[in-house]
């Protein structure tokens, strides 16, 4: 080639490798400064970065804690401790959910023998044990009936009470808060046959509008207390509940109904590279089955090692040599220096 | 046998100076899209600098003060341009068929970067330890524990995920770029199709 660059005869070719040497054979070189491209694009990326934070900063909305909902949705945080206390799992996030929470695994997401949740059981056990009614409901109020006698009162009947006693109790009070009423934010139902049910829940309403609910879910069994880096039952106790979410609308998103890790809370970007997984969720047929997170888990992991393994598989891996893109890419290299062989 | 000898010449038959920091580029280095991959290597390099910005001052100093603030707003949008330049390298890469002439592992590597960053990213959101945290970690348990990962992995254990996101994943995703890039100079840039 007359092309004025170098060629592999160049001495100073010597100085590559000897596999770099055998791809850059007959390959025509350019002089080339890896630092200072380096650099150019460390000072590019630098000014974008910059420069989008100042201009659109970047966004941090507080959390939704029980203080919130109990003082905003009295009611709803009320049904939402009596369905916890119920272990109804329509509003209690892990009530009969099987591992890592308890060690049913016929609650667990399964595809025909395909069961990764009951496998880690088997390996591992139950490495988040929680017992919705007794840690979530039961155990912050002890801690509360430090300082109000009444409410010791009324979970030592509970607490002696049958299993069938305590269901019907609680059925009776979650059928009556249907007809509830709120007076002075606290929740009046009619009068039944209750237990002390209405006192717990009472007593449940108070911890959480007193901000201390939280603290005592991280101190319960917690033997390095106040050592927390776990809030896991915390955040479990809203999570599937609306109030939660109702309540965060109308603290942070009154006008912006979605959030999440794909839906960026206000106008940001959110983590548009999850698109291909949230996009699962969109099918019918997926969101509407019980096993969705196996199934779009079970698909994403297809997808991967298809990307993982893609040079080795026929017909993928000639779809660029089909596109031909490079083309465009290449252009230089096609229109200066290919025709001349 | 001298091991130190035998590494020496490992390391000369793997990558030689010029290899590691090239003076000299095959002509056909010559567009933009060379350029995506070092996008997301210098995003990377920004993560790592804001994020131990971040790291010394603590999430009460980041959602509080107007500098945690700043570093905050840094840490979020280099993210966003890390997976940009991730997204444009690995697409266009893909049709310059950047695997060919033995460069799998290369590519390879790529694809576990890619995995790698993903779950860097997770770990990120759910350490804000803000809203977006609170419904993203409830959200995504049911699709760690539907995997079996949930056993091992809790995404509302802050605890777990500072140690994940502050610790142990950097150290994962520098390894695997360190590899990729040696790889990258190992077998030097791909040669176009022959038509």
């Amino acid at each position: 080639m007359s092309t004025g660059a170098d060629t592999h005869s160049d001495p100073e070719l010597a100085s590559f490798g000897p596999r770099a040497q055998e791809n850059l054979a007959g390959v025509p070189l350019k002089h080339y400064d890896l630092i200072r491209e380096g650099l150019f694009v460390l000072g590019f990326v630098l000014l974008v970065v910059v420069v989008l934070a100042v201009a659109f900063k970047a966004p941090d909305y507080p959390t939704v804690n029980a203080q919130n909902v109990a003082t905003l949705q009295p009611l709803a945080f009320v049904q939402t401790a009596a369905g916890i206390l119920a272990n109804d799992g329509e509003i209690s996030a892990v009530s009969d959910y099987g591992p890592p929470y308890d060690g049913d695994t016929s609650a667990s997401q399964h595809l025909g023998p395909i069961n990764p949740a009951a496998w880690a059981k088997a390996i591992f056990g139950v490495t988040i044990p929680i017992d919705p009614p007794r840690d979530l409901i039961l155990r912050p109020l002890r801690q509360a009936a430090a300082l109000d006698p009444a409410l010791s009162g009324a979970l030592d009947r509970y607490a002696t009470a049958t299993a069938q006693q305590q269901s019907a109790w609680v059925g009776a009070y979650r059928k009556a808060l249907d007809s509830a009423t709120v007076s002075a934010g606290n929740v009046i139902v009619p009068p039944g046959d209750y237990g002390p049910v209405p006192e717990l829940m009472d007593g449940m309403l108070r911890l959480g509008r007193s901000g201390l609910l939280e603290g005592a879910l991280a101190a319960e069994n917690n033997r390095y207390y106040p050592y927390t880096f776990d809030p896991t039952k915390a955040l479990l106790f809203f999570s599937i509940a609306s109030p939660y979410t109702d309540s965060a609308q109308h603290l942070q998103q009154l006008g912006n109904p979605q959030w999440g890790i794909v839906h960026e809370t206000g106008n940001y970007p959110g983590a548009w590279w999850l698109d291909i997984y949230q996009f699962w969720y969109e099918v019918p047929q997926i969101a509407n089955s019980p096993n969705a997170d196996l199934i779009v888990v079970l698909i994403m992991v297809a997808l991967f090692i298809v990307l993982l393994l893609l040079p080795f598989i026929p017909g993928l891996r000639r779809i660029p040599h089909g596109v031909k893109l490079y083309r465009l890419i290449w252009r230089d290299w096609y229109q200066r220096y290919a025709s001349r062989g | 046998m001298n091991l130190t000898a035998s590494a020496q010449r490992a390391l000369r038959r793997t990558v030689t100076l010029e290899d590691a920091l090239p003076t000299r580029m095959p002509v056909y280095v010559s567009s933009i899209v060379y350029l995506f991959g070092a996008v997301a290597l210098m995003s990377f390099v920004m993560l790592i600098v804001t994020g131990v910005l971040l790291a010394l001052g603590g999430p009460f100093w980041y959602h509080t003060n107007s500098v945690g603030r700043f570093f905050d707003y840094l840490h979020f949008w280099s993210v966003q341009l890390f997976f940009g330049g991730i997204v444009a390298h690995f697409l266009t890469k893909f049709f310059m068929g950047a695997w060919r002439s033995g460069r799998w592992r290369t590519w390879m590597i790529g694809a576990l970067l890619l995995a790698a960053g993903i779950f860097t990213g997770l770990t990120g959101y759910l350490l804000q330890t803000n809203w977006d945290s609170q419904w993203i970690s409830t959200q995504a348990k049911d699709a760690m524990n539907a995997a079996g990962i949930g056993a091992l992995f809790n995404t509302m254990n802050t605890g777990q995920v500072l140690m994940l996101h502050a610790i142990v994943m950097p150290l994962v995703v520098g390894l695997l770029v360190g590899v990729h890039l040696l790889l990258v100079r190992h077998d030097s840039p791909v040669k176009p199709y022959e038509d």
